[in-house]
């Protein structure tokens, strides 16, 4: 009775809480003057501009989940499989970016690099120029959301680490040097820890509208924006935002798929 | 298991008790005010207001990312079931959208009887107050300053200036005023020459105004309060009104407007907040503010950086007109940005 009751209360708090504003938006975005249209959506696909936001967002989405991955794994082995002095303290280095906004990083950055920041004014005008042309663009936006997702990365990573059986590692040690044990038994282990890490970092990305808009990168989530808060435009807005409910969808069906 | 039931009954019945008691004591000394003139300017006006007459003030604010569109959208949506009393919007554009879909009501305050007509709107469904003024801020080490918004398409210029994202905010006003004056073939080919000439556009006015400072770009239209609070912080920038010469357009300004929300629960107190807000006090105390806004009435005391605004040559546009412009422009000004 009682197990029945709490369940029945998860599901209930579930549907209120997660799914009540989903259908919302959904139901928002087919009614127009209050009859149903789909006029909303064809406004949206018919757009060649709006596929062009929606392939900036994959690419950066993409490029970022990658270079994230690349260094947060071995970083994760790095500060929990090894003796190197200040672990603590470089973890907890590592681990700053993730707790500023994103925003603030990439003003961070125009300081440092754009025309006449701290580091740029001691080069020369023209390739002061040039480093705060890269800024302003896709390489700007991976460098912020690179550095602050890294951590994101890292700590999944390390905290798999903690999970894999010490015996297992003794006894690969038996007949493989660390390389061998690393990539024959831990790295296995922990792949689906990682591989959860990697979605983590696409779908922060994908969502991700501050850096962008501040480093004018136009992504897909500009365009939702932009209905809501310069047309006054809901429905339209709610159009916008279901292709980045899809991508998350997909993403979380293909993890479901992979991590069987 | 049980536990968690009844944390969760007491819980609900906590909020239940709350909901019942925030209800009755809205009754008759609040009233409730929506505002998006930014926070940090518009509380301290409103707790005086409460410690002067005793009506608690509930006010919901907008955020500084959503700007203005919190409200606007909370404000569509509760149309037919209103929260609110009165809208202290931060510009009369988003007065006459809301005037036009029906959610504001008449209100004329005796307080406004010396505030320019220009700045109200002939029926009564926004009064205008304290304002700000559209101007350019110039890095201190540029030289030959620019003194007309046609710098913007001036190849001297080229790749040297930023402007706010004109989709958003006062710079979408500020292009709508210049199409209802220009019409719309030479307002299209400033918008074309400007984008041709290389300006960068930034998220909002506050961020082209720091752009300016950090020596990124010579100059950008902004709003006064973005330069002159960046002047009291002692960044290198300068405040320079466009187009002040005999036959120049002139700078466009931006009043605060407030409106009465059709329907409002506390209707007296909406009124009585209406009037405060409109007072002489409110928009000395607006001017003197970080925010510095220009008062309306004649003969409020003045900061030395604030211009009375009968020294200012003005822009002459009519705000009912801009806002009715607007519906074209977006859409087009939505392709200039290439969304």
């Amino acid at each position: 009775m009682a197990r029945r009751a709490t369940l029945a209360t998860a599901a209930i708090l579930l549907v209120v809480i997660g799914l009540a504003p989903v259908a919302a938006m959904l139901v928002k975005s087919v009614v127009a003057d209050g009859h149903f249209s789909l006029a909303a959506y064809s406004g949206l696909l018919s757009s060649g501009h709006e596929w062009r936001l929606v392939n900036h967002s994959f690419l950066l989405s993409t490029i970022v989940t990658l270079s994230a991955t690349a260094v947060g794994l071995p970083l994760g082995i790095l500060l929990s499989k090894t003796d190197l002095p200040f672990r603590r303290f470089f973890t907890f280095i590592f681990i700053i970016p993730l707790l500023v906004p994103p925003y603030i990083t990439a003003v961070s950055w125009f300081y440092l690099l754009g025309k006449e920041g701290f580091l740029t004014r001691h080069l020369s005008p023209s390739l002061a120029e040039a480093v705060s042309g890269r800024l302003f663009g896709l390489p700007g936006c991976v460098l912020v959301l690179f550095s602050t997702f890294l951590p994101v990365v890292m700590l999944l990573t390390m905290t798999c680490l903690r999970t894999v059986n010490p015996r297992l590692e003794e006894a690969g040690r038996l007949v493989a040097g660390w390389p061998g044990v690393l990539k024959g038994i831990v790295i296995p282990l922990i792949l689906p820890g990682v591989l959860l890490a990697a979605m983590l970092v696409f779908l922060l990305t994908f969502g991700e509208f501050g850096v962008p808009g501040f480093l004018r990168y136009d992504v897909f989530p500009v365009e939702s924006f932009t209905q809501f808060s310069a047309f006054y435009n809901f429905g339209a807005a709610t159009a916008a935002a279901v292709p980045l409910a899809v991508v998350t969808f997909l993403i979380i069906g293909a993890e479901k798929l992979f991590l069987r | 298991m049980k536990k968690i039931m009844v944390v969760i009954a007491i819980t609900a019945a906590v909020a239940i008790l709350g909901l019942g008691c925030s209800g009755k004591s809205a009754n008759n000394k609040t009233v409730t005010v929506y505002v998006s003139e930014d926070q940090v300017f518009s509380e301290p006006i409103l707790k005086d207001f409460e410690k002067e007459t005793g009506i608690k003030v509930k006010a919901v604010y907008d955020t500084e990312e959503a700007k203005s569109t919190g409200s606007m959208n909370r404000l569509i949506a509760e149309k037919s079931n209103p929260q609110a009393d009165v809208y202290w919007a931060n510009e009369p554009i988003r007065a006459e959208v809301l005037k036009h879909k029906g959610v504001s009501a008449p209100y004329t305050s005796p307080n406004a009887a010396d505030i320019p007509n220009v700045f109200k709107d002939p029926e009564g469904y926004w009064t205008g107050f304290s304002a700000r003024a559209r101007v350019l801020v110039v890095n201190k080490n540029v030289k030959d300053k620019p003194q007309s918004i046609s710098a913007y398409t001036d190849p001297r210029w080229k790749g040297r200036a930023v402007i706010a994202n004109p989709l958003f905010g006062t710079t979408t006003s500020e292009v709508a005023a210049l199409f209802t004056i220009w019409g719309d073939e030479k307002a299209k080919a400033f918008m074309a020459g400007m984008k041709k000439n290389g300006v960068a556009v930034s998220t909002n006015n506050g961020e082209s105004a720091d752009f300016v400072a950090a020596g990124q770009y010579d100059f950008s239209l902004v709003d006064s309060d973005d330069a002159v609070n960046r002047i009291r912080q002692g960044k290198p920038i300068e405040m320079i009104y466009p187009d002040q010469g005999p036959t120049g357009l002139g700078a466009f300004i931006v009043p605060n407007a407030v409106l009465l929300i059709k329907g409002a629960p506390h209707l007296e107190n909406a009124k009585i907040l209406i009037d405060y807000l409109l007072s002489k006090a409110t928009e000395r105390k607006l001017a003197f503010a970080d925010c510095a806004q220009i008062p309306l009435h004649p003969g409020v005391e003045l900061p030395p950086e604030v211009k009375p605004v009968e020294s200012i040559r003005v822009m002459k546009v009519d705000y009912a007109d801009v806002a009715a412009k607007m519906v074209d422009t977006q859409p087009m000004l939505k392709e200039w940005m290439g969304l």
